[in-house]
């Protein structure tokens, strides 16, 4: 799928490395996925390191920006968002081995939006996109 | 072939970034990709030898091993010297194969020669 992207569209990639809520860097990312959608591009988003907590279900911040539906929206007009099965596995999302038929590890805590996947999903994202952006990496 | 620098510039202890940028390194060279890792500000103490004893000890990895395997698989690894000399780290006790550079040609190559810059 992401190759029938990248013929098409320009691609915007974009890593997130912080957990939603704690600091602004999730926010940031799905405004300016969103704002890329609208544009044209295709968005790929890879969520790393603590950032895979933005693919928790339910968030539910009652002053905040709501970055689970964020994601959600941006999945639902094409953005294709995986995040790393080590991280996942670390913080409890994933219960099971590699489930071919749904291409994704499986997780009754993360939303359907996001494909919990091995490292190499952001390799291959290195690679397919025009711009790369990190978000709390740095 | 896709030319990818990471820069790491966190500590190998206390965050989870080091490890985080070197396997997007190990994992990039796996694919066949031509890469470049560069430890500046606290990402140099990742260039100092002689980690894996000492962590095994105390039950924790080693960056020193994530290093080791990229340089195996013919990744290059950089640190400044201007990073390195202010945390009063002498060339001779750095990992063998890690090249020293000055900040310029640093820049040189993350402007020149990466085509993706991620930075840690």
């Amino acid at each position: 799928m992401v190759d029938e992207i990248i013929k098409e569209k320009k691609v915007l990639s974009l890593m997130l490395f912080s957990g939603p809520y704690g600091s602004q860097d999730a926010d940031h990312m799905c405004r300016i996925a969103e704002k890329a959608l609208e544009k044209g591009y295709g968005v790929e988003i890879f969520l790393y390191g603590d950032g895979v907590h933005a693919q928790m279900k339910d968030q539910a911040p009652k002053m905040f920006y709501n970055v689970g539906e964020a994601l959600v929206r941006i999945a639902e007009k094409g953005g294709v968002i995986k995040s790393c099965v080590r991280c996942s596995t670390a913080r409890g999302y994933v219960n099971n081995e590699f489930d071919e038929t749904s291409d994704r590890y499986p997780s009754d805590k993360a939303m359907d939006a996001v494909k919990i996947y091995s490292l190499y999903g952001f390799i291959s994202m290195i690679k397919s996109s025009d711009k790369l952006l990190t978000f709390g990496s740095a | 072939m896709v030319k990818v620098v990471i820069e790491i510039s966190h500590p190998p202890f206390g965050y989870e970034h080091t490890f985080a940028g070197l396997y997007v390194a190990s994992a990039s060279l796996s694919k066949g990709y031509d890469v470049t890792v560069i430890l500046r500000s606290d990402g140099v103490y990742t260039g100092r030898k002689g980690q894996i004893e000492p962590m095994k000890n105390i039950n924790l990895p080693a960056t020193e091993d994530l290093v080791e395997d990229i340089i195996e698989l013919d990744g290059r690894i950089i640190i400044e010297r201007s990073s390195m000399e202010m945390r009063g780290i002498n060339e001779d006790e750095l990992i063998d194969e890690i090249e020293v550079m000055d900040t310029q040609d640093i820049h040189d190559i993350i402007l020149d020669y990466g085509e993706k810059v991620v930075a840690f």
